[in-house]
């Protein structure tokens, strides 16, 4: 078998795992509802599922589990890891609080004061050194294993965009068990769920090129955990400001969400094509 | 994999098991004494002591790793590497972190468990357990920074009392 059927066989059977293990949260939905207990293996079957399917396609392949990119690799790559914790805490600063500071609304973010930046920024270090090693359920898989078999079938650029749309269907299932449950409405699970895609589509431009740089996935865990509680973290700093409920920073609000993420995408695109340039000797 | 992981994990998987198995002490208890949690402040009870006994046993894993080194054979198999004694204790240094790492993860998950348990009884437990957790896993990295210098220094009886 060819190398390029080879990586066919090996991603079909990676992306089967992975969602059939995430479809579990739309079939389980009622036992869900009525167990507290099957939520829990649910869920948790649902958040390992990309380093489950990892781990099985290594072992029916025959792969081995050489590759992990499990090492740390800290030397020569400390300045990366402090990039992966920073760079979406400030993409998030940036779109939550520029529509608010446009609106007019600046002098009332009370909540952000230094002493508060400051101890929301430690708790967040300290939660990522230790906290986010759960996330390794996901970026075992995605950026562990399916970039790497992605990318000699569609180059850098395709597995950017297929891996970032993959990803983002994977979390489908989190978007519209909450219509199927009888709360809210399609269009808005809908859209929440094609926000996310492309949220996740830019974002995982950033994680493989941490991948690629470090040959670790722990960047990217790191970065993943951040893309998380940053949002939580700048919503508890809002709740303590003095914002009216009813203050409306219309369409900025959606514009300036998708905006950072956005310039992130391309940048670290064009130093991942860069990257790979560079690697490639010319002839 | 290279030499010194897979040497470090050959030697001390056994070690590092049991730090994944100290993170479900609490649900260990809970199901040999099935009778017990009555109440929501039994369950919240069991969690914390759960989490101090689990804390204290990966802390005796993590020091039970520095062993075993002790043998001339495993000198001279460090010194013929390319990494050398700097390498040995970069990976001794990283496998102790992962195994912080890998007891909070399964004392986390064993907290949801064992409030999702309570929940189906009609229990409210709070989960804040593991947010003491994560401090104590802190101070547990201090200590280890103290320990390990010490034993490879002065050897381990006259590191560890």
């Amino acid at each position: 078998m060819t190398n390029k059927k080879e990586n066919i066989k090996r991603l079909g059977l990676y992306l089967l795992i992975a969602f059939a293990l995430s479809l579990l949260l739309i079939v389980f939905r009622k036992p869900m509802e009525t167990s507290a207990r099957a939520s829990f293996i649910i869920t948790q079957l649902f958040s390992f599922s990309p380093a489950i399917a990892c781990l099985i396609t290594r072992a029916a392949t025959k792969e081995g589990f050489g590759d992990l990119k499990l090492h740390f690799n800290f030397r020569g790559n400390f300045r990366w890891y402090l990039l992966a914790f920073a760079l979406p805490l400030v993409c998030f600063s940036v779109s939550m609080l520029l529509p608010v500071i446009i609106s007019g609304y600046g002098s009332r973010l009370s909540g952000f004061t230094a002493k508060n930046v400051l101890s929301v920024i430690f708790i967040l270090m300290g939660q990522s050194a230790v906290v986010s090693a759960g996330l390794l359920g996901e970026e075992l898989g995605w950026r562990g294993y399916m970039n790497c078999t992605m990318e000699p079938l569609f180059g850098t650029f395709g597995t950017c965009l297929a891996g970032g749309i993959m990803w983002g269907l994977w979390h489908f299932p989190i978007d519209i068990s909450n219509y199927l449950g009888g709360g809210g409405s399609l269009s808005f699970s809908m859209e929440s769920a094609f926000s996310r895609l492309a949220m996740l589509t830019c974002f995982g431009v950033f994680l493989m090129w941490l991948t690629k740089k470090t040959g670790s996935i722990f960047p990217a865990v790191v970065a993943h955990f951040m893309f998380n509680q940053s949002q939580n973290a700048l919503m508890s700093l809002f709740m303590e400001s003095d914002i009216p409920e009813d203050a409306d920073v219309g369409k900025l609000a959606d514009v300036f969400g998708y905006v950072p993420m956005a310039l992130v995408a391309v940048v670290f695109m064009y130093l991942l094509l860069r990257m790979k340039k560079t690697k490639t000797p010319s002839v | 994999m290279t030499g010194f992981v897979y040497k470090e994990l050959k030697q001390n998987l056994r070690y590092i098991l049991l730090t994944v198995v100290s993170g479900f002490i609490p649900l260990i208890v809970l199901i040999m004494f099935r009778d017990s949690g009555e109440t929501a402040s039994d369950f919240q009870k069991l969690l914390e002591i759960g989490l101090i006994g689990g804390l204290l046993l990966a802390g005796g894993m993590e020091m039970a790793v520095l062993n075993g080194d002790d043998r001339k054979l495993w000198a001279y198999f460090v010194s013929s590497t390319s990494e050398g004694y700097k390498g040995f204790l970069r990976v001794k240094y990283e496998m102790i972190f992962v195994m912080s790492l890998l007891f909070l993860t399964s004392f986390t998950l064993c907290e949801q468990l064992i409030t999702a348990i309570a929940a189906d009884r009609g229990m409210m437990v709070e989960s804040s357990a593991s947010a003491i957790a994560v401090p104590l896993v802190f101070i547990q990295f201090l200590l280890r920074s103290v320990d390990i210098p010490l034993f490879y220094r002065f050897g381990a009886k006259r590191a560890i009392p």
